[in-house]
C-alpha cells in the first residue's frame, strides 16, 4: 500500500476542498452571471469571454469557426521504480497542443509530447456542448503513432505502434478559473519493436494500454491567454510507461501525472 | 482568489484521490488440501525421475493450458513441465502408490502462468501401468514414445477436473553444460507473480525448477563490506517491506538491515555466500553470473568465488567423475569502474597467491570475469564470456568473432517470445538470461543450435 497515507491525505485535501466547492459554488454562480459576458474588475477575462472566443484547451467550449489554440506545456509522471527496474531517474515530457474551432462546438485538435527517446503524435476530432450556466461537456477521438528511438547508451531500439486515444472532459466554470476533469482511455496496437535489424512483438500486446485522469485548471489573463497546471492519475501497462526496457508485464500500474503549460 | 487556491488544492488532491495502489499481490501457489496423494506415496529417486521424465511431449489434451508441445525436465523432487504458453511451467512431485490394487505413479503439484497470476493444481499418472510398475519396483524405464502422463488439471484450489495429456515424443536437446538458461535475479521479474521475490534464495530455487541452469545474481555490499543480493541502491519499497527499511543499501550494516528489512514476500535479504552455498549443495544449477553493482563488491565477491572454486575443486578430486560438480560463479562486469575494481581484485589475490607459494601452499584459483559490454575488452581482460545487452541487437559477427577466441555469449536480458526465437536463430549464443525461463527452455528446444562443449568448466 504504497500510496496509502498519502492516499487518505489526499482524500482529506480533496474532501475539503469539496466542501469549499459546494460552499462557493453558488456565490461564484452569482458572481459568473453578473461577470460573464464582461470583463472580471481585475481585467481579468472571464472564462465565457475566453470559451467564446479563442475556446480552451481542456474546458469544453465552443468558440466560433476558424479560432485557433496553440498551447505549450511540460508533463511530468512519477512512476513506480517497480515498472523501471528500479531506476529512479523521470524525464519530464514537452507537450505542444493545437486546436481549431470548426464551429458549432466541432474542432479538430492535433497534439504532440515528446521527451525525445518517447514520442506521441495524435490528432483527431472532438464535440463540445456548453450552455448557458457554468458546466460544459466534451468527447473527442484521436489517433496518431507511439514512437521511441535510442541509438545510444546501450541500445539501438526502436517501438512503433498505432494509438488511439478517446477521451471525455466534463467542465466547470468558476468564473475566472476553469475546472475539467478529463477522462481518457489509451489504446495502442498493433505495435512492434527493433533491436539492432531484429523486429519483434510483445507478448502481452493488448490494445488496451490503459487509462487516465486528469484535473485541469485553466486561469484566465487580461490578454485572452490562458495559463493551465493539471495533475491526476495514469493508470497502464508497463511498456506504455516506459518503453526502453520491453518490459512484458501485462499488469496495469497507477502512478500520479502532473502537468502545466501555456495556451496561446 | 479563493476559488485558485481551491481550485490549486483539488488539483493537488485529487492525483492522490485517483491514484490507487498498485496491484495487490495476489499470489497463492495453489496446494492440494491434504497434502494430495503424493502425501502417501513413496517418492521416485532423482536417477528415476532423470531417466524415465524427461524429453519433449506432445500435448493431447489441455492444449489451451499447454499449447501444443511441452519440454518435461526433472530436478531433485521435482519433474517440471515448461511451456512457451504465457511462460507457463508445471512443477509436480512423482511417487509411487502402492497401497492401491495395482501400483500407480502419480505425478502432481501445480501448474502458473507467472506474469498473470493464474495458477492451478494438476494431478496426472504414468501411462502404460507396466512402465507405472516398473518405476515402482526401483528401475528407470527410459522414455519412448509409449510413455504418457495421464490426468486433469484446475484453476486455483479447485480439485482439477479439466483432462490433460502428455505424450513423450522425443529426446530434448543438450542443455546442461552447454546452453544457460539464466534466470534474471531469479525466477520471475519483480512485476510478476511467483510468490518469491528477485534475488531471494527461493528464486533461486524456483528458477532451477522452471527451467534454468544459472542464475544471474545482482551484488551489492553492506556498510560492513558484507556482499548481498539487492537489486537496487536503494530500499525501495518495490522490493522491500518494513517500517525502519529505509535509504541506501551500502549506508546499512548487514545486521541492521537483517533486523529492519524482508524482502517482498517475506523472506531474509540473503548474504551472497548464501545463495552460493545454496545453489551448489541445494541445487543442480551449475553457474553464477554475480552482476557487480558497485566497485566495493567486486573484491569480496571474487573472494567468496575463489573460496567456493577451491572446494569445488578438493572435493572433485576423487576417481569418480561422475560425482564432480561442476558449477562456475563469474564475476559480472557492468562497466569501467567495475573494471577498475576487478583489476585491482585479481591483483590481490595474484598478491596472495605468490605468497602462499612462498609459504609452500598451494595457489588458490582466480574467479573468472565476464565483461558486459566492450568486445575487445572481454578478449583483452581474459574473461571467459560477453554479457552484451539485448537492445543493441542480436550482433552474431561478434558472437563469432568471441567464439573464434574460446569466449561465450550470454545476453541480457530477453523475456519476449519473438525476441528470443530471433536471437537463438540469429546469433545462436551460449546463454539468454530471461525471467521467462520456460520459454527460453522450449524455444531452445525447438529452435536452437547447442553450443560446443566448454570441457571442465561450466
Amino acid at each position: 500500500m504504497r500510496f496509502g497515507r498519502a492516499k487518505y491525505l489526499g482524500l482529506a485535501i480533496g474532501l475539503a476542498s469539496a466542501f469549499a466547492l459546494c460552499r462557493s459554488a453558488n456565490a461564484a454562480e452569482e458572481a459568473k452571471s453578473a461577470t460573464a459576458a464582461t470583463p472580471a474588475a481585475s481585467g481579468v477575462k472571464s472564462v465565457e469571454e475566453v470559451a467564446n472566443q479563442k475556446g480552451f484547451l481542456y474546458y469544453p467550449s465552443a468558440p466560433p469557426a476558424g479560432k485557433m489554440r496553440f498551447s505549450l506545456g511540460a508533463t511530468y509522471d512519477a512512476i513506480d521504480p517497480a515498472v523501471m527496474y528500479g531506476m529512479s531517474i523521470r524525464f519530464p515530457q514537452l507537450a505542444l497542443d493545437f486546436q481549431d474551432s470548426l464551429g458549432k462546438g466541432f474542432l479538430f485538435k492535433a497534439h504532440i509530447n515528446t521527451m525525445l527517446i518517447t514520442n506521441e503524435a495524435l490528432v483527431g476530432v472532438g464535440y463540445n456542448w456548453h450552455g448557458a450556466g457554468p458546466w460544459s461537456v466534451g468527447a473527442a477521438i484521436n489517433a496518431g503513432v507511439f514512437l521511441g528511438k535510442l541509438s545510444g547508451l546501450g541500445f539501438d531500439a526502436l517501438t512503433i505502434g498505432a494509438e488511439y486515444r478517446p477521451e471525455v472532459t466534463v467542465g466547470y466554470s468558476l468564473g475566472d478559473v476553469a475546472l475539467s476533469l478529463r477522462g481518457s482511455l489509451i489504446l495502442i496496437g498493433p505495435e512492434r519493436a527493433r533491436v539492432g535489424d531484429l523486429w519483434g512483438g510483445f507478448d502481452n500486446n493488448n490494445l488496451f494500454v490503459g487509462h487516465s485522469e486528469i484535473l485541469y485548471v485553466e486561469n484566465t489573463t487580461r490578454s485572452g491567454s490562458v495559463w493551465y497546471f493539471g495533475a491526476g492519475a495514469m493508470t497502464t501497462r508497463a511498456h506504455y510507461a516506459f518503453w526502453l526496457l520491453f518490459p512484458d508485464s501485462p499488469g496495469l500500474y497507477t502512478y500520479p501525472r502532473v502537468v502545466a503549460g501555456y495556451e496561446y | 482568489m479563493n476559488t485558485k487556491i481551491l481550485a490549486f488544492a483539488l488539483a493537488i488532491g485529487s492525483p492522490f484521490l485517483l491514484a490507487d495502489c498498485e496491484e495487490a499481490m495476489d499470489v497463492s501457489i495453489p496446494g492440494f488440501p491434504d497434502g494430495g496423494l503424493l502425501r502417501s506415496g513413496a517418492a521416485l529417486k532423482r536417477e528415476q525421475l532423470k531417466t524415465s521424465f524427461e524429453g519433449m511431449f506432445k500435448v493431447g489434451k489441455g492444449n489451451s493450458l499447454l499449447g501444443d508441445q511441452a519440454s518435461v525436465i526433472t530436478k531433485p523432487g521435482t519433474v517440471s513441465v515448461l511451456t512457451d504458453k504465457n511462460a507457463g511451467f508445471a512443477v509436480l512431485g512423482a511417487a509411487c502408490l502402492s497401497d492401491q490394487p495395482v501400483q500407480r505413479v502419480v505425478v502432481e503439484g501445480y501448474w502458473q502462468y507467472p506474469t498473470r497470476s493464474d495458477a492451478g493444481l494438476v494431478r496426472l499418472f504414468v501411462d502404460p501401468p507396466e512402465v507405472a510398475q516398473a518405476l515402482c519396483n526401483g528401475e528407470s524405464p527410459a522414455p519412448d514414445t509409449g510413455l504418457s502422463l495421464v490426468g486433469t488439471y484446475g484453476d486455483g484450489n479447485d480439485f482439477p477436473t479439466t483432462p490433460l495429456e502428455l505424450h513423450w515424443s522425443h529426446e530434448l536437446k543438450p542443455w546442461r553444460g552447454r546452453f544457460f538458461t539464466v534466470a534474471h535475479h531469479g525466477a520471475c521479474e519483480a512485476t510478476d507473480h511467483c510468490g518469491a521475490s528477485p534475488n531471494s534464495i527461493e528464486t533461486i530455487r524456483l528458477a532451477e525448477r522452471i527451467g534454468s541452469n544459472a542464475a544471474e545474481l545482482d551484488v551489492r555490499v553492506t556498510r560492513d563490506g558484507i556482499p548481498i543480493l539487492f537489486h537496487d541502491p536503494t530500499l525501495s519499497a518495490s522490493l522491500v517491506r518494513g517500517l525502519f527499511c529505509n535509504g541506501l543499501v551500502n549506508q546499512l550494516s548487514f545486521a541492521e538491515l537483517r533486523g529492519s528489512c524482508m524482502m517482498r514476500y517475506g523472506e531474509q535479504i540473503p548474504t551472497l555466500k548464501a545463495a552460493l552455498d545454496m545453489m551448489v549443495n541445494e541445487t543442480e544449477l551449475e553457474g553464477a553470473y554475480l552482476d557487480e553493482k558497485t566497485p566495493e563488491g567486486v573484491l569480496p565477491s571474487a573472494r567468496l568465488v575463489q573460496a567456493l572454486d577451491a572446494d569445488l575443486k578438493a572435493r572433485n578430486e576423487n576417481d569418480d567423475p561422475s560425482d564432480d560438480r561442476k558449477f562456475g560463479a563469474l564475476i559480472g562486469i557492468p562497466n569501467d569502474d567495475v573494471l577498475e575494481a576487478w583489476r585491482s581484485a585479481k591483483a590481490t589475490l595474484q598478491n596472495e597467491n605468490e605468497d602462499r607459494v612462498k609459504q609452500g601452499l598451494e595457489e588458490l584459483p582466480i574467479p573468472k570475469c565476464l565483461l558486459e559490454y566492450d568486445v575487445d575488452k572481454v578478449i583483452t581482460e581474459d574473461c571467459v564470456a560477453w554479457g552484451p545487452t539485448w537492445t543493441e541487437g542480436p550482433q552474431p559477427e561478434n558472437v563469432q568473432k568471441l567464439r573464434e577466441h574460446g569466449i561465450g555469449t550470454i545476453f541480457w536480458t530477453i523475456n519476449e517470445s519473438e525476441f528470443l526465437e530471433g536471437f537463438l536463430t540469429t546469433s545462436k549464443p551460449d546463454g539468454i538470461i530471461t525471467a521467462r525461463a520456460a520459454t527460453l527452455f522450449q524455444l531452445y528446444q525447438q529452435h536452437g543450435t547447442v553450443p560446443e562443449p566448454r570441457g571442465e568448466q561450466p
